[in-house]
């Protein structure tokens, strides 16, 4: 017999305690036609018998890889009847105008808009034309408590308190089509500062976009339904914005279908997890075009809705009373550990005067 | 002669005959109750003439008999009658007893001469005379064909090339497998076996009739110059006229710097121009620019889905077992087919027929056993087992990912031999099993189990024939350890095949003529939740069916001093087969948005025809030089689903069917081959361009988990690949080494993606080179260094964001593929104390010592993105060998 033995030893060990980890950032080199890029995005909204065109132009990546607001040179909406409007900057860096039924700038149903930016450096975009189509009216809105199941801090199934709201609305819209439909959300909150140890100071109202992750998007062509019963547009945890009072609004959008492709790309691009499973995404669509040169990308998109409100409003006590965010002790380091408990106006859409439609 | 105990009556009247008067001699006698050879051996010894004859040709049936003055050759005409042999005499002094085959007048003749010579020559008088068959088993042509194969002692490897006498001009070689075929005439002869640097084998054979006879070369014992033997002919390269072959030359494995220091056959294949991979952590190689998925990995005909183990630091092939390997890049012979880029093929030895060897080895992490030896007079055995259990090691990390993480696989091969008469059949498996888990964020795992069985039959020495079947199941797997969305997806595919080829030799042309059929039946995704996870829905897609048939004929011929010429055609037919759920969409095109119904279709419901031309002509400019070009069109019905950045073992398997068709190839190269200072070094440089047609690629936003219509997520479109592969070898002397450079370009175009613009495919790499240097200052020291260096691979990256009006934020990404992740390159260095040749050695050492990854480069398994602050894409690096990795090997030999 004849017997052959192989020993392998190796300083594996000694290897493996070195290593710190095999999992690292890195940066890419990004081709140079990406330094440039613009995003041209915007809207013209109609309610009622008046139509909002709010347009903004952003840089994709500046020197810290961040997008920023830039200014343009010019900036117009257009319609299918030949007509413009020059649109003008506001002090958050959108270029807008209202414009009412009659001002001598078609907004009526059916007809087509799109828009034209120019930028100092000379290069010119424009957007293809979207057909302005009616909305289904909101018929009604509701809120509860939802309790839901979450992964919590340390990576387990844990149960938590949310509050919902609810719509029931028609998919039809009143011309007669199925729509597809997309719900903005907006939260007005009360907010009162106050530092430990202090009496209650001001009173804010905060009124901003909700931060979704997610545009929330209805395909009313694939279902079979005509009309949605109690449907889900928003929820969020129960937390101090809804302690001293709450009220939300949704807007509801028919937007076309590409529009529609649009913000499901959108959802898809932020709900990617990052692992190695995952498959690459592409460049999201845009109808945003580089006229004088075509060959260079553009970003962003272009859409004109219509739009209905609904309003709800509730106080604490019908969620459970949850507990406001001021006061919070100091720490060591900050007085304030909770700069809106020492200022409620540093918020996102804070101010001290109640809105309108501030039912209490 | 035996003879039998029996009772039975005899008396006796026996005139002693001359056989001349044959017909005359007279028989009386009684035999009652006798079996035919008794009977036959009474008529021996009362006649006097030597009847020969063979026991095995006889029944037990007993018959009596009772003759009077009866002439022997009607007494042994009623012996042979019910039976199909005869009594055939000869001259004056004996009769064979043999099968009624005719024996025409032209060969009459030659038969009684050589049957006069064997009686002639008495082996019985000779001492250590081996005898090859049998008298009465004599072929009718008189002659006989003495089959056999020559192989080495150490290592069971078959020698080609050695020359096998019978005296002066009588002789034959030993042809690729170490086989040889020679028809002689019978009687006593000695047979002499030489080859180079090994010592002459001598016997004395008694060729009665058709037999074989195996030759074991012993190694001369080496004092001064060693001589290198390579199983591959030094000039291979030049004299081989098929185009992009490269034959991997085993006995440098040991030299070859690997990760700890095991042997692997796949990073030898690597080492060749044109043929790439992703790195530590992947599964496959790329071929010329092609996805893993497009070359064929075979082993023994069985159809491999992965060659590699445990994050691709482990090759599926046991060096252990291997005769030899070849892979053949996209001028593929015309047996061979059913992928576009290429064929891996290996094949694995049989046992050594001299006595049973062992070989353990075992480390912190792996052990391996191996055995082979003779079972018996004419079988054989040789078999293989690995494993790791490299868990604990994962503990010692500082990271906690890689603490909780885990990595293991085990391997099993085992293979029976029988050779007999030109036959050679036997049966062969292999089972493996791998399993891969990062923390608590993923893993994946696959098993493939095979079994084959295969027959070769020698003809005669012009004509062989090979029958394989194999059925062979590959199970795979992946996970998502994500706490609240744990879920399994998995993926099976099994198949049955069977090839058979006939082989024939006509002058020195060479034509192969076969047919090649695979049943394969697909289970293409299930996902299902684990732990109980409350938000995956599980969801499961029927099996498919397809049967992939093909028929193929392949001759090689030289044409005329300076041409040697390939042709081959394969015809090969797919059958897409039901029962299968089609979807059908509005404008005959699949679009999710346009479904229109379902429709379930049953048996053959598409099927499709490929034909498969194949060409490769050789210019011989020269003893050492040759010009060859070669064409081959191939195609593919069997393609990897993934659309990740990098291919995993658990990416389901996708047969073709009536939306997503067969994917084709057109190849061509062109390369001059050049050897200098006697075929010590070896230079060449080959062009090559392939022209693909119906290549899918994936669409933005694809859904391709358990999608039961995924051909809404592909889009058809074609792909261009070019590129110059230049290598020069140094075989001998103290300085040897292999550097080999490949330039090249893959690009794609879809419709759909890109907006319709020619891109970057998957795996295009425009520079890629491997330097191998090896310095042996003394016998048996090597030192060598391994260099490799390749182009980042293509990826579509997310750059930048912006935030949209209504807060949400929206990355920007690059085009497909336009952005490169890092540079791949490493640095291996290795010293090598090769084993003693010393005969009379009891026990022999050997050593190697490694450092993989000197200098510590963390090469990328894979990019992926995730946010950082404001959302801002960052791109993240998964290195699997970040630092580097000693290791030392010692193998011990117990003669």
């Amino acid at each position: 017999m004849k017997l052959q033995i192989t020993i392998n030893l190796f300083l594996l060990t000694l290897s493996m305690i070195w290593f710190s980890a095999c999992l690292d950032k890195i940066d890419l080199d990004i081709p140079s036609e990406y330094d440039n890029a613009l995003v041209v995005q915007g809207g013209l909204v109609r309610v009622g018998d008046h139509a909002e065109i709010s347009v903004q132009m952003r840089l994709i990546s500046d020197e810290k890889g961040q997008s920023r607001v830039i200014r343009a040179d010019k900036a117009l909406v257009s319609n299918d009847k030949g007509q413009e409007v020059e649109l003008t900057l506001n002090e958050e860096g959108f270029y807008v105008k209202s414009i009412k039924a009659g001002d001598g700038f078609n907004i009526d149903y059916g007809t087509a808009f799109g828009i034209y930016v120019k930028s100092f450096d000379g290069e010119e975009y424009q957007s293809t034309f979207k057909i302005l189509k009616p909305t289904p009216e909101i018929e009604k809105i509701a809120f509860r408590s939802v309790t839901r199941q979450v992964v919590n801090n340390l990576n387990q199934l844990d149960s938590a308190e949310f509050v919902g709201l609810f719509v029931d609305t028609d998919v039809i819209n009143p011309a007669g089509e199925k729509s597809l439909l997309k719900f903005d959300i907006i939260n007005s909150y009360r907010y009162t500062d106050q530092l430990m140890g202090f009496p209650p100071n001001k009173v804010c109202y905060v009124t901003a976009r909700a931060d979704l992750k997610n545009v929330q998007l209805y395909d009313g062509k694939k279902a079979l339904e005509t009309k949605l019963t109690d449907f889900p547009v928003y929820e969020k945890r129960l937390d101090y914005v809804f302690s001293e009072g709450y009220v939300g609004t949704v807007v509801q959008q028919a937007i076309d279908q590409e529009t529609f492709d649009y913000f499901t790309q959108v959802n898809e691009l932020n709900n990617r997890e990052g692992n190695i499973y995952e498959s690459p995404a592409g460049r999201i669509i845009t109808n945003i075009q580089n006229i004088l040169h075509p060959e260079k990308k553009a970003y962003g998109y272009f859409y004109a809705v219509s739009q209905d409100t609904a309003r709800i409003g509730f106080l604490p006590e019908l969620v459970g009373s949850p507990a406001r965010e001021c006061p919070v002790p100091p720490s060591e380091t900050t007085p304030c550990p909770v700069r809106s408990c020492c200022d409620c106006l540093t918020l996102k859409g804070a101010s001290l005067h109640k809105p309108a439609f501030w039912p209490w | 002669m035996t003879r039998t105990g029996l009772a039975f009556l005899c008396w006796i009247s026996v005139l002693l005959p001359l056989w001349g008067q044959n017909q005359r001699t007279l028989i009386s006698i009684r035999i009652e109750n006798s079996t035919i050879p008794s009977l036959l051996e009474k008529l021996d010894s009362l006649s006097g003439i030597d009847i020969y004859f063979r026991t095995e040709d006889f029944t037990d049936i007993k018959k009596t008999f009772t003759w009077k003055q009866e002439s022997l050759e009607n007494a042994l005409a009623q012996v042979m009658e019910g039976t199909d042999l005869i009594a055939v005499p000869y001259r004056n002094y004996a009769c064979v007893i043999m099968p009624r085959t005719a024996l025409d007048r032209s060969n009459l003749t030659k038969y009684y001469d050589n049957l006069q010579r064997s009686l002639e020559e008495k082996p019985s008088v000779r001492t250590n005379v081996i005898g090859i068959g049998s008298m009465g088993a004599l072929d009718a042509s008189g002659e006989v064909l003495l089959s056999g194969q020559v192989i080495e002692q150490f290592g069971n490897d078959p020698i080609i090339g050695a020359n096998i006498l019978f005296g002066k001009g009588i002789g034959t070689t030993s042809d690729e497998n170490g086989q040889f075929e020679i028809r002689l005439k019978p009687g006593v002869r000695e047979i002499r076996v030489k080859y180079l640097g090994y010592q002459d084998h001598i016997a004395t054979l008694d060729l009665r009739s058709n037999g074989q006879y195996d030759v074991i070369l012993v190694k001369e014992t080496i004092n001064l110059d060693e001589v290198t033997i390579t199983a591959v002919a030094k000039d291979a390269a030049v004299r081989e006229t098929q185009t992009g072959v490269a034959r991997i030359n085993l006995r440098n494995l040991d030299k070859l710097p690997t990760f700890l220091g095991e042997r692997d056959i796949v990073r030898a294949v690597l080492l060749n121009p044109g043929v790439s991979t992703i790195g530590e952590g992947a599964t496959g190689f790329n071929v010329r620019g092609g996805n893993v998925d497009h070359n064929l990995v075979i082993q023994d005909e069985a159809i491999l889905f992965n060659a590699s183990h445990a994050l691709g630091f482990f090759s599926t092939f046991n060096a252990d077992l291997i005769k030899e390997a070849a892979l053949s890049k996209g001028n593929i012979p015309a047996s061979q087919g059913g992928r576009i880029a290429s064929v891996l093929e290996v094949n694995l030895k049989d046992g050594n027929k001299e006595k049973m060897r062992y070989r353990a080895s075992v480390n912190p992490i792996s052990a391996t056993f191996s055995l082979d030896g003779p079972l018996g007079k004419n079988s054989t055995i040789i078999g293989g087992a690995r494993a790791t259990y490299s868990d604990y090691i994962f503990g010692l990390f500082q990271d906690v990912s890689l603490r909780t993480s885990s990595a293991s696989f085990y391997d099993v091969n085992f293979k029976y031999s029988y050779r007999k008469n030109g036959h050679h059949a036997g049966v062969g498996i292999y089972a493996s099993n791998d399993q891969f888990t990062y923390g608590r964020e993923f893993g994946f795992g696959y098993k493939t189990n095979m079994i084959q069985a295969f027959w070769n039959k020698l003809i005669n020495d012009k004509l062989s024939n090979r029958l394989s079947v194999v059925a062979s199941s590959y199970k795979s797997f992946q996970i998502d350890l994500t706490p609240a969305f744990e879920s399994r997806l998995s993926a099976d595919i099994q198949y049955l095949r069977a090839v058979n080829k006939l082989s024939a030799i006509f002058g020195k042309s060479k034509l192969d003529v076969g047919i090649n059929a695979i049943y394969y039946t697909s289970a293409p995704g299930s996902i299902t939740p684990q732990n109980g996870s409350p938000f995956v829905i599980p969801a499961s897609l029927p099996n498919e069916y397809g049967l992939e048939s093909a028929v193929f004929i392949n001759l090689e011929r030289p044409l005329g001093k300076y041409l040697d010429f390939i042709t081959g055609f394969r015809l090969n037919h797919f059958a897409a087969l039901g029962t299968k759920k089609v979807y059908l969409y509005k404008n005959g095109r699949p679009n999710e948005e346009e479904i229109s119904g379902t429709e379930d279709r049953k048996g053959l419901y598409q099927s499709y025809i490929q034909p498969e031309p194949r060409v490769s002509l050789k210019l011989n400019l020269g003893k050492s030089s040759s010009l060859k070009i070669g064409y081959a069109r191939t195609s593919q019905f069997i393609n990897q689903v993934f659309n990740t950045d990098t291919p995993t073992p658990s990416s389901q398997w996708q047969l073709v069917n009536n939306y997503l068709k067969p994917t084709l190839s057109d190849n061509l190269s062109i390369g001059l081959f050049r050897n200098f200072d006697d075929d010590n070094i070896e230079a060449s440089v080959e062009f090559y361009r392939r022209e693909i047609g119906r290549l899918y690629d994936f669409r933005d936003f694809a859904k391709i988990v358990v999608n039961p219509h995924i051909e809404t997520e592909l889009l058809e479109g074609i792909g261009r690949s070019q590129g110059m592969e230049l290598s020069l070898k140094k075989n001998e002397g103290k300085w040897t080494g292999w550097a080999s450079y490949t330039w090249s370009d893959s690009r794609q175009k879809v419709e759909g993606i890109n907006d319709g613009n020619w891109y970057n495919s998957s795996f295009d790499k425009p520079h890629n080179l491997s330097l191998i240097v090896n310095f042996q200052p003394i016998q048996r020291h090597t030192l060598t260094a391994n260099f490799t260096y390749s182009t980042g691979r293509p990826s579509t990256a997310p750059l930048s964001n912006y935030l949209t009006p209504d807060n949400v934020y929206v990355p920007v990404y690059s085009q497909r593929n336009q952005i490169r992740i890092p540079d791949y390159h490493r640095l291996d260095l290795s010293y090598n104390i090769a084993r003693s040749h010393n005969q009379a050695a009891k026990v022999i050492t050997s050593w190697t010592v490694t450092l993989y990854n000197v200098y510590g480069r963390k090469n990328p398994f894979s990019v992926y993105y995730t946010r950082g602050l404001n959302s801002t894409p960052q791109a993240n690096r998964l290195a699997v060998v970040g630092t580097i990795f000693p290791a030392i090997r010692f193998n011990i030999e117990f003669l």
